[in-house]
This record gives C-alpha cells, structure tokens and sequence, in this order.
C-alpha cells in the first residue's frame, strides 16, 4: 500500500504537466466557429422577381415573384402566376434576392458584377406561346475580359403570341471560367443557382 | 538496468499468468514452453520453465518482483519474446504466429520492428514491452465473437490508405465511399453503428454523413483490430454493429531508441506518402519513462478512371502524435497527443444540385465535362477540411497481483468545414461548419477471481458538445450527457468458456436548432431527448477438440438516435435528394445470435461465421411517400428534389463470412473467401439500401525460397456480383453490374544499411477493368478506379543507450 501512495505523490505533478502541455497543444489549434462564416455572407438566394413592362403601358408593369420565405424544406414557395396580353411586346427584367437576411440582400449586384460567369436561360415547358431574346451583354455591367462579350439574361425581350397557358423556367447557371454563350453546352456545364418554374397565361387581348 | 530498490523488501511470490493462442485461428496452444528469466529484479532470482495447458493457460509463480524476460516456444511456431514485469499489470495474452505457411499469414515478419530488430542483431535482449491494453477487454484473447487483427505485414501492404480500406482486407468488412473519402461497414452496418476506438478511447467524430470519412491517421496505429458483431457491453452503444480498435505501438522495454520510417507510393493518384516514428525508453534513473513522437503526411492527385480523371479526388491529410509513459511495477502512466489534418477533394461531376441534373447525370454514362478534366493535385471547390485532436491520459494501477483498477480520461476536439463550388463572391468562406467537443472519462476494474473468473467492471461518462454553422438549418446545435456502465464475467472451465455481459447507458441530449434559413435571425427551436439503452450478451467459446473451435454468442443491444437522424433537414451532397430528420425517434434494438466454427489441420483451415440480427426500429433513410404511394418531391430555389426521411422499420440482417486455405505444397498457399448478406426491411417486406454485395475472393500465394528474403508472390481475383436485393424505390439509380478484379503483388525483406527492409510491390485493377461499384457514392456518375500499382518501403531504426 505504502508504494502505491509513494509512486502517486511522485507522479502527479509531472502528469499533470503533461496533461497541460498537451492542452496547449489542442487550444494553439483553436479558432472560433462563429468567425468561419460572417454572417453577413449572401449566402443565400430565395426570391426571383421579373418584371414584365409593355411598350403601351410603361406605367403599370407586371410584377411576378417566386419566393420560398421559409428557406429550402418546411413550406413550399410561394409562386405568382404570370398572365400576358397575346401579341405584345414587353420587356422583362431580372431581380435575385435574399430575402431570409435581414436587411434583405440584393443578389442582383453581384450577379451583374460576375456576369461573365452567370447566365439565365428561360425556357418553355409544354407550348412555345411567347418568344424571348435577351436584350444585355456581358460589356453592360462590366469591361468584357473572359471570351466574347456574351449575353447574361437579366434584361430582355418578350414577344407573346396566340393565347393559351404553359410554364415558364428560369434557370441561372453559374459558369466560372467555362461559359461559351451556346445554351445547351452552359446548361450542361453549368451549376445550377436558381431552377424555378412559373404558371404562364397568355389572354388574347 | 538497476533494480528499483523501493521494492526491495518485496517477497518473492509474484505470479505471471496468461494464455497463448495460435495467432490466425485464435486457437488456445498447448505445450507452449515458457521460459522466464530475470532482466532486472529486487533480488537474486532464478528461471523458470513452464508449459501451457490444454487450454493455453500457464502460471509461473514464485517470481520477485521486476522486470523479466519472456520466451515462447512451440514447435511449427515462431519464437516470440518480450519483456514482463511482476507483479503484472494485466495476464499476458500472446497469439503465436506460425512458422511456415500459411504463406500470407505467416511472412507477415515479427509484429514489430522491434523484433526485426533483435533478428537482425541477433540481441537477445532487445525486448519488448507488454501494452497495457486500455481496451476493457484484451483484443487478443479470445472472444465468443468475430476478432481480426491487422498487423506486421499486413498493415505494411495497407500503409499510406484511409482507415476504412485499410480494414476492407477483413472477410466481411467493406467501405462506402467516393474518391478519397471512405468510411467501414462492418456486416452491413455504417457510421453510427460502429465504434472506432483509438488508444482505448472511442473516437468522437461527424460519423453521420455517408461523406464524413472517420478522422483518424491510420499511420498511429501498429496494430488494427476490427470486430464483427454486437460488442456493445465493453465497446458502448455505438458498437451495435461492430467496433474497429486501433493501437499505437508500445515504447521499448530496454532504454534505446526504436522507430521506423515508412514510405509508399501509387501511380493511380499519384499518392506519396510517408510516416516516421521514433519511440524511446530513457537510460539510468529515468529506466521508467518512455517517450514517442510520430508524424506522417500524404498526398495524393486524383484518382484515374480508365476513361477519364476523375476530377478533384485528390487528398491531403498529416497526422501527428506524441505521448510520454511511466511504468513501475505496480502503476502505468501514460499521456499521449493525436492529431489528424486533412484537406479532402470532393468530385466535382457530382452533378446534383436538383434531381433533374442528378436523372441527366445518371443517364449520361460518364461525368458532365470529362473531357475537361486534368491530373491535378490541386484540390478545388467541392472540398472538406477536417480537423481532430485527441488528449488522452491514463493511469492503471495494479491493486492485488489479480486485479488492476485504470482510469482514462480524454478530450477530443473535431472541426469539420465543408467548401462548396458557390459563386465568387461566396467563396471566401466554408458553406458548413460543424465544431465537435467531446469530454470522456472511463474507469475499470479487472479481477481474476480464484483461477476460472475473469471480471471486469467499468464505468463511462461522456459530455459532447456540437456546433453547427451554414447556410441552412442543415442540423441543430447540441450538448448531451451520456453515463454508462457494465459488468462482463467469463467463467474459464476445462472444456468451455463462458462470457455473460450487460451494460446501461443513459443519455440526455438537449438540440437547438434555427427554425428558418437564416442563423442570424431565425428564431431557434429547442428540444430535450432522453435515451436508455441496455445491451446484454451470453456468450460461449467451445474448444471442440484440438482442431475446432466453435464460439457463439447471443446478444441484445441497443443504440440511440444521433442527432442527425432527429433534426437534420436540407440537401443532401451529392445525391440529389432532400433529408428529413424524425424527432420522435427511438432507441434502436438490435437481437443478434451468431456462430464461428474454425477448423485447423496441418495443411488446410476453415473459418466459417453465420450471423442474424433483428432489429427493432431500424432507423434508416428511405424515400418519402404520399399516402397515395407516390414518391414525395420537394421544391427548392435550386429545382425539385426527391425527399427522403429518417424513419424507424423492423429489418433483419442475415450472412455469412468464410474463409478457407489451403497448403498443397510448402511454397503454395490458396485462400478462399466468401462474404454475402442480405438486409430487409420487414415492415415494408422490401429489400435495404447500402448492404453490401455479394463478394467472393481467390488468392494464391507462392513462396519460392524457403526462408530467402521471405520473397512471396500472391495473385488475387475478386468477383463481386450485382446488389440484387436492395429496393429500388428506395434509390434513384439502379445497381451497378457485378464486375471481376484482379490483383497482385510482390514482397520481399532485405538487409541493407545493416537494417532489415521490408519493401512491397502491390498492383490493383491488373486488367484497367472498367466497373462501377454498388457501395461507392461515385456510382451515379463515374467510373472507379483503373489500374495502380504502389510500392511501399518499410526501415526499423534503433539504437541503444
């Protein structure tokens, strides 16, 4: 008994240097979880909004959002339905935003300041009832470096036909580097930042 | 080396006590003759010979107190020696290793350098030193369960791979896993449900994601035990379904250096890897410490298809550890540092940011942008870095010459960042971060009782601590508490053996999680669980005549919801789908019955383990469905995704693993294996997902000299055949088809330097066979790996004061 207690009065203080050097050791490892990712980072996109302004009527624009306040899961979106005149003209504007930040966050500029790696494609699911071309280049938001001077898709213009109801889609891609202006080839590239899909009506006029 | 004169006035009436066994069938030896002789005792000792029983047991008695040397000798069996002190720590379990073939069994040289050493110096009186096992269970004695032990050669030929296909080369053991990033499975079972345990402590990591490789340097471990089955009673909740142990090499007995550098390299990701160790016992006075250090680093490129690249697989990964012991006679002491550091590509032809891309990329056939892809070393966006520290200290002290009493206690630290490929201005900052601290204390008491019970007593307490930061509500924060505790006694008779454990744990787990997207300024929901989960196990190991053993165990065990499974919700990576956690999950029970029977004759031996397990609330990941039975979509800003949440189902589990060799001729040996499974879902009366396929494996073997440069060759042909069980609503490819592997390689021992090298030359996928793999996450997109070929080179380093 008498050597059990003799070998731990000698060894204590020595393990418990060792202990500590060790403890050292792990906290010169250490930095702060809440400093990896400030929360001011626009993380985050759930909210699409285009506007669709007619020639005839600059003054009353059709507005239509797809948001998810709720972020991804939990509550489905809300989506607003797009109704259109048969024949017309108009010209649609992209807005992207963060809307789950507070104050929101418009994801708009940054898009416009990558806009040599970011393009949208609007597509028709079901019946071509309206035609849309994009109305601004890459040189628009910033001095073209990357490639040709391609197009980016937050302006454009719409033509509607004949009357009837389809689906809109509108994809944003994310090109780093890689976008060639041929749609199919950056669909297939690119990452997929927003993939939404709005109800479209076209009302004969 | 003096006598520690404190002891001076001890009697002469110590005891050594133990067993041996054979190492490969973990058969009990009989006749081993044991000779004893003193190093450095309190007074004038003499030797003593002794013989082990039919059992393997032997006792010497009479012995004085101190350091003795221990020699091992039977014949067909290698000489194993190594240094013993008295009174002893813990009985002295030994596995002798055959002399002659089984050829791979057997070239596998002495277990450590340490013994190459002493070959080489022909010194015999380099010893080693006893571990002192912090496991509560010494891995090496027999048990009523499956238990493989990887070390000596067969680590070498693993050196430079990640821990899970490290123990792929187990019968049974398999890994999931993509590229660089690879966890076990161990019967079917995956992450939560296997415990790894390092040094004695049970590893704290993220082991929930199928993306969270454990984060472990298998370069600090000399000795890799991996068992099969519920374990539960000594190994805790986790080890429902198996539990993987890792050991560091023990500091040598005499004072000296030891230590060893190995170096490997691949040509199919172009891996340099490289790991150094040095282990010293101090000289004169400081005869009781001992110190160690080890460093170890890799990198790789990524791996190469035989088509393509598959692009940014390439990995990073350092390890360091240290640790400084003290050994008297009667107490142990030990201190040690682990740390592990990897930075781990992650496919970026992991195309699924909604299941429209995931459906085009299946149909595809090949990776978005192959032809784009480069051989890099360059790791980009997607990566993971990871980050884990283990402290661990223990002190065992040796109460009565049949009893010990230790006391571990350790503090792990984990951080995980997750590097998505986000746009520019995101890119500053990781998109998920997981910060995990976890306290444990573990106490133990061991006792033989009279000469036929074994005991051990323990009890564990554990505090985690868990942080989550992203841009989703991905999982909660939380802390929980978790105590146990367990009892095990094995009655030792002439003609069975007997184990009965039980344990207990309780936990309490409160979670915090942010209600919305946002962490900032989402309101946080938080929640309280209490989990109990009792394991019990009967077991039984039959010594049926000298050629067979037979062992069988019945087990109960229980293991409780990880946090993931209650509150994770978002994306998963890589897979397309959407999770959803259950709150309301419960405990989940597995009734496991198992039989191994081994046979071992001169020239051939079979090992054969049948296995069932029912499990009750199973928790597994099924897709989600409406109650009209059709498949449940969620959609996001990123498109649709199908949605799949954690849910609780009766399921049964039931396999076999065998093993047979075969010795025709003294320079040929053949080797035999089968492993098949089939996982149900009984409540749904459906096949599981991610059980392994069946797998069937030949190797021969040839030695062409006898004992030159232990020179072997071995040929290997795997064929594992198409998952043919598993639901296919419950995934969203099918199957891959079954695909046929060959492998080879060459080892060899040469002197150079005055060293003994060991140097081995391994080639995989011979035929750049192009496969794709039903457990690898790679599936969906590309192809495995084509053909490698890695040379590893292993040199001892010594020198004594």
């Amino acid at each position: 008994m008498n050597q059990r207690i003799r070998v731990f009065n000698h060894i204590h203080p020595v393990w418990l240097l060792m202990l500590g050097i060790s403890m050292g050791a792990v906290r010169c490892g250490d930095d702060d979880l809440q400093d990896t990712i400030p929360g001011e980072e626009p993380e985050v996109i759930n909210r699409i909004i285009l506007t669709f302004t007619s020639g005839e009527d600059e003054t009353s624009p059709i507005e239509v959002t797809w948001e998810d306040k709720d972020g991804d899961g939990g509550d489905e979106p809300e989506v607003d339905p797009i109704t259109l005149q048969a024949n017309t003209t108009y010209s649609l504007s992209v807005k992207i935003g963060n809307t789950l930040a507070d104050p929101d966050i418009d994801i708009t500029e940054e898009i416009e300041e990558e806009a040599e790696d970011h393009l949208l494609i609007f597509s028709l699911i079901d019946e071509e009832l309206i035609t849309i071309a994009y109305d601004d280049k890459e040189s628009d938001y910033v001095p073209d470096q990357e490639g040709e001077d391609y197009d980016v898709g937050l302006r454009n213009v719409v033509t509607t036909g004949e009357a009837g109801e389809t689906t809109l889609e509108v994809l944003l891609l994310h090109l780093p580097g890689i976008k060639t202006g041929v749609g199919d080839t950056d669909r297939d590239n690119g990452e997929v930042d927003i993939s939404v899909e709005f109800p479209l009506t076209v009302e004969a006029s | 080396m003096l006598g520690s004169h404190a002891y001076a006035d001890v009697a002469c009436d110590g005891l050594l006590t133990g067993r041996v066994f054979s190492e490969r069938e973990q058969q009990p030896l009989t006749f081993v003759r044991i000779d004893v002789s003193p190093v450095s005792t309190t007074s004038t000792a003499s030797e003593a010979s002794v013989g082990s029983d039919h059992d393997g047991r032997f006792v010497v008695e009479s012995l004085c107190a101190g350091t003795y040397q221990v020699r091992m000798r039977s014949p067909g069996y290698r000489e194993w020696r190594a240094s013993q002190v008295v009174p002893q720590v813990a009985p002295l379990n030994v596995a002798l290793t055959r002399e002659h073939p089984p050829a791979d069994v057997v070239a596998r040289p002495e277990t450590s350098s340490e013994g190459r050493d002493a070959t080489a110096a022909g010194a015999a009186d380099v010893i080693e030193v006893i571990r002192v096992e912090s496991s509560p269970i010494d891995s090496r004695s027999a048990q009523p369960r499956s238990v493989e032990t990887l070390e000596g050669e067969d680590l070498q030929v693993g050196r430079g791979k990640d821990l899970a296909r490290l123990v792929e080369q187990v019968n049974g053991v398999r890994s999931v896993g993509a590229g660089g990033i690879a966890k076990p499975v161990i019967r079917g079972q995956v992450g939560n449900r296997i415990a790894i345990l390092q040094n004695g402590v049970r590893h704290l990591g993220q082991s929930w994601g199928l993306d969270h490789a454990p984060e472990i340097d298998p370069f600090a471990a000399d000795r890799v035990t991996v068992i099969q089955g519920a374990a539960g009673v000594a190994y805790g909740p986790e080890a429902v379904g198996g539990v993987i142990i890792l050991d560091a090499q023990p500091p040598p007995s005499a004072p000296g250096v030891r230590g060893e550098l190995n170096l490997m390299g691949a040509t199919n990701n172009g891996q340099v890897a490289g790991s150094t160790a040095v282990r010293v016992r101090l000289p004169g006075w400081a005869h009781r410490w001992s110190m160690q250090t080890q460093v170890s680093y890799s990198r790789s490129a990524n791996q190469v298809a035989p088509r393509y690249d598959i692009d940014n697989t390439g990995t990073e990964t350092m390890g360091i550890s240290a640790g400084a012991a003290y050994h008297s006679p009667s107490t142990a002491i030990d201190v040690s540092f682990n740390r592990y550091d990897a930075t781990l590509g992650i496919f970026t032809g992991v195309q699924s940011e909604n299941y429209d891309r995931f459906l085009e990329a299946i149909e595809r056939n090949e990776p978005f942008r192959q032809e784009n892809y480069e051989f890099s070393y360059d790791i980009d966006r997607p990566f993971q870095t990871v980050f884990h520290d283990t402290i661990r200290t223990s002190v065992a002290q040796q109460l009565t010459q049949t009893s010990t009493l230790s006391f571990t206690y350790a503090y792990q630290k984990d951080k995980r960042r997750e590097w998505d490929n986000v746009p520019a201005y995101r890119q500053r900052f990781p998109q998920v971060a997981f910060d995990l601290d976890g306290h444990q204390a573990i106490v133990k008491y061991q006792s033989l009782v009279g000469q036929t019970i074994e005991l051990s007593l323990g009890g564990e307490a554990e505090y985690q601590d868990s942080r989550y930061l992203g841009t989703t509500p991905l999982l909660a924060d939380y802390t929980s508490f978790r105590g146990g505790g367990f009892g095990l006694v094995r009655w030792i008779q002439s003609h069975y053996e007997l184990e009965l454990g039980a344990r207990l744990d309780v936990q309490s787990t409160e979670t915090s999680k942010f209600a919305a997207v946002n962490p900032r300024s989402a309101p946080r929901i938080n929640e309280s669980y209490r989990f109990v989960s009792p394991t019990l196990t009967a077991g039984v190991i039959v010594p049926a005549s000298s050629h067979w053993m037979i062992r069988g165990q019945l087990a109960s065990a229980s293991r409780m919801p990880s946090v993931n499974e209650l509150t994770i919700r978002g994306a998963s990576p890589g897979r397309g789908i959407f999770e959803t956690g259950d709150p309301d999950l419960g405990v989940e029970t597995t009734y496991e019955a198992s039989l191994l029977v081994s046979g071992t004759y001169a020239v051939a031996g079979i090992n054969v383990a049948v296995f069932g397990n029912i499990i009750d609330d199973y928790i597994h990941l099924p897709a989600s469905r409406d109650e009209n039975d059709q498949q449940v979509f969620l959609t996001t800003i990123v498109g649709k995704f199908p949605s799949f949440s954690y849910e609780a189902v009766d399921a049964s589990f039931v396999g076999t693993n065998v093993e047979l060799w075969w010795l025709p001729w003294p320079w040929l040996h053949w080797r035999g294996r089968a492993s098949l499974i089939r996982g149900e879902n009984l409540s749904d009366d459906a096949g599981l997902t991610l059980v392994p396929p069946d797998q069937f494996e030949n190797r021969i073997t040839i030695r062409p000299f006898k004992d030159r440069n232990r020179l072997q060759f071995f040929f290997e042909h795997i064929f594992t055949r198409r998952q043919d069980n598993a639901d296919i609503r419950q995934d969203i490819a099918p199957a891959p088809d079954e695909y046929h592997l060959f492998n080879a390689g060459a080892s060899a021992e040469f002197y150079a330097f005055a060293r003994p090298l060991a140097i081995s030359l391994n080639v995989t996928n011979i035929g750049n066979e192009i496969y794709r793999d039903y457990l690898s996450r790679l599936r969906y997109y590309s192809d495995e790996p084509g053909i490698d070929m890695s040379l590893r080179l292993e040199i001892p380093l010594s020198k004594d004061f």
